[in-house]
């Protein structure tokens, strides 16, 4: 993982480093051009967003309670992450997804693949 | 003069004797009536009202009296559904409630005089639940002569009141547009209650300098606010809570699946809110403030299993389950209004102290015959607590809090820790302490108008001051 993903596991460690990094992995090559955002800290908190939301377990009854504050905690460091190093039409786009995708779950309907979606997100934010 | 109100709480059992006496005094306080009487309705036809003593032994005679007058083991007619007309699908069966409320009275008057309810010594006012757990109203009027400044405030509304029912509004209007499925149990949560005090900060913050921009105030208090409930509702399904503001909370309700959903809906729709104001500083202080909230809320789950844990513990999670989100109101509002940092850093701190204030005081009305609330809940729950902190270091009642606490605490062992709690003097410390962080927070306003260069607007500070001062103050010695 790079730097700056290292320094923002602390706290994570129960949502398991391997799916982040390969999610990390993919944003990267996606967000490699973005212009007016910080291509690592997006990437980043797109694969905290991934993860999060895998752990919410979005429509399904009975997450577990530790995995949904963890999860929490990642969905507000990638906040944060965006609120830092992404400019806003990019934050705007990260957060109608993660909405989009709420909602699916509590109407019960397919969320389809949320790592799909926000590479969407990344590559409309260019 | 007259000043009409209402009193909105919840109940949690079927039956409930709800002491209001303070919730009453606080409505006199606040409407300045100096002398006069207060008269009181229910709005309901099986929650009573009652004066007499708070004391424990009694109100079990009471209930035990109405099991034996009107016990809910036979037949009543009201229960006959087949028979009766015009009812509707969720009609509860409480013919005997209806008939419990008979014995009671619907409404009570209370005399008033130099600001104080005059009551006898062992007299308090109840609020009679028969048919709960229920969300409740009580008519309030206040009638007689007011203090001359509550004169002037009831003339008209001041800015801030006009700024409130403007965020209610915004608050409305967001969550009409929402799809249902998230929107109805959010409408549910926001419109049982709360004090509004995190909105209401961010609307007196973004006074302190500059041009206020009362529209982007008004949507980053609404956020703010939806944030807030947002953490709430994961908060009470990871707790197993089945009640907030008195009504089931979204996971009783709606499932474990909806409640994820809408909490990660709204936490997602209240930073776009907040990123759509195009002010990055405030993004940031409000990100930075959600990621400390999650972080001590992994915390306090984690320290249950040393409960009742220590003070520095305490604080850590106090400091980021409740304050921070106080602080990031007062310092994004400031932020908002183009305050210079130094204003907005004392204003995040005047926050976080407040915070912690708040907290404490929260954690000793837990332990208050006059909260009107049941007592012990923090117990109950294994919730962190400074009162139950501080009674297990006590050297006298300390070994014996230890092995209650360390059992499965049947209530009888929670109705023993919380007249250890009371007897030891952790109340009384915890509320100097309350107290104490008030003052340090009203110091940090009082130091603001000697910034250099950075001051607040000179023409609003005396009025700024004086509402954040009295919402500190008020903060730590709040009794409900």
């Amino acid at each position: 993982m790079s730097q700056v993903s290292t320094a923002e596991m602390s706290g994570l460690g129960h949502l398991g480093d391997a799916p982040i990094e390969a999610a990390l992995d993919r944003y990267l090559a996606q967000a490699a051009h973005l212009e007016a955002s910080d291509p690592n800290e997006v990437a980043l908190a797109a694969a905290l967003i991934e993860t999060a939301l895998q752990r919410h377990r979005l429509g399904e009854p009975d997450p577990n309670p530790l995995d949904v504050l963890v999860a929490d905690l990642a969905l507000s460091r990638a906040s944060r992450l965006l609120a830092h190093g992404a400019d806003l039409p990019l934050q705007v786009a990260f957060a109608r997804a993660i909405e989009e995708l709420a909602a699916a779950g509590a109407e019960r309907r397919p969320i389809g693949d949320v790592g799909a979606r926000l590479l969407g997100v990344i590559r409309e934010g260019r | 003069m007259i000043s009409s109100r209402r009193l909105r709480f919840g109940t949690e059992s079927p039956t409930e004797f709800l002491d209001i006496t303070g919730h009453i005094q606080g409505q006199v306080d606040s409407a300045g009536l100096r002398q006069g009487r207060v008269f009181l309705q229910s709005m309901h036809t099986t929650l009573g009202l009652l004066v007499n003593e708070n004391e424990p032994l009694l109100l079990g005679d009471l209930q035990s009296m109405l099991d034996r007058l009107v016990p809910t083991s036979i037949a009543y007619r009201h229960d006959d559904f087949p028979a009766r007309a015009g009812i509707g699908p969720d009609e509860p069966a409480n013919g005997h409630a209806h008939c419990r409320q008979a014995l009671l009275q619907p409404s009570v008057t209370a005399l008033v005089e130099n600001g104080r309810l005059v009551l006898g010594r062992w007299q308090s006012i109840f609020a009679v639940e028969l048919d709960g757990p229920r969300a409740r109203e009580i008519a309030v009027q206040l009638d007689g002569e007011f203090a001359p400044e509550a004169e002037a405030s009831r003339d008209g509304p001041t800015w801030i009141d006009s700024d409130l029912r403007l965020l209610d509004l915004e608050l409305r209007r967001q969550l009409e547009v929402d799809p249902e499925a998230v929107g109805s149990p959010m409408r549910g949560l926001v419109q049982a209650g709360g004090k509004r005090l995190r909105p209401r900060l961010v609307l007196l913050c973004s006074r302190l300098a500059g041009q206020p921009d009362r529209l982007k105030s008004v949507l980053l208090a609404a956020a703010i606010e939806l944030i807030h409930n947002a953490t709430l509702v994961h908060d009470d399904y990871v707790d197993e809570s089945p009640f907030r503001h008195g009504v089931p909370t979204v996971a009783a309700r709606e499932g474990s699946a909806r409640a994820v959903a809408v909490g990660d809906y709204y936490f997602a729709k209240a930073t776009r809110i907040i990123a759509e104001l195009g002010n990055r500083t405030v993004t940031q202080i409000v990100a930075e403030a959600l990621e400390a909230i999650c972080r001590a809320q992994i915390d306090d789950l984690t320290l249950r299993g040393s409960y009742p844990g220590d003070r520095d513990s305490y604080l850590g999670v106090v400091g980021g389950k409740t304050a921070s989100l106080l602080a990031a109101s007062c310092a994004a509002g400031a932020s908002l209004a183009g305050a210079a940092p130094e204003l907005v850093t004392r204003m995040a701190r005047y926050g976080e102290l407040l915070g912690i204030a708040f907290q404490m005081a929260d954690d000793v009305i837990d332990f208050s015959r006059e909260s009107g609330k049941p007592m012990g809940q923090d117990v109950r729950q294994r919730t962190l607590s400074l009162p139950l902190i501080y009674a297990t270091d006590d050297p006298v009642v300390g070994p014996r809090m230890r092995a209650l606490l360390d059992g499965p605490l049947p209530e009888s062992d929670v109705q023993e820790v919380v007249a250890l709690v009371q007897d030891c003097g952790a109340l009384e410390r915890v509320q100097d302490e309350a107290r104490s962080l008030a003052e340090a927070a009203v110091a940090e306003l009082d130091g603001l108008a000697h910034l250099n260069g950075s001051s607040p607007d000179p023409t609003l500070w005396p009025d700024l001051h004086s509402r954040l001062e009295s919402i500190a103050r008020g903060a730590a010695a709040r009794t409900y």
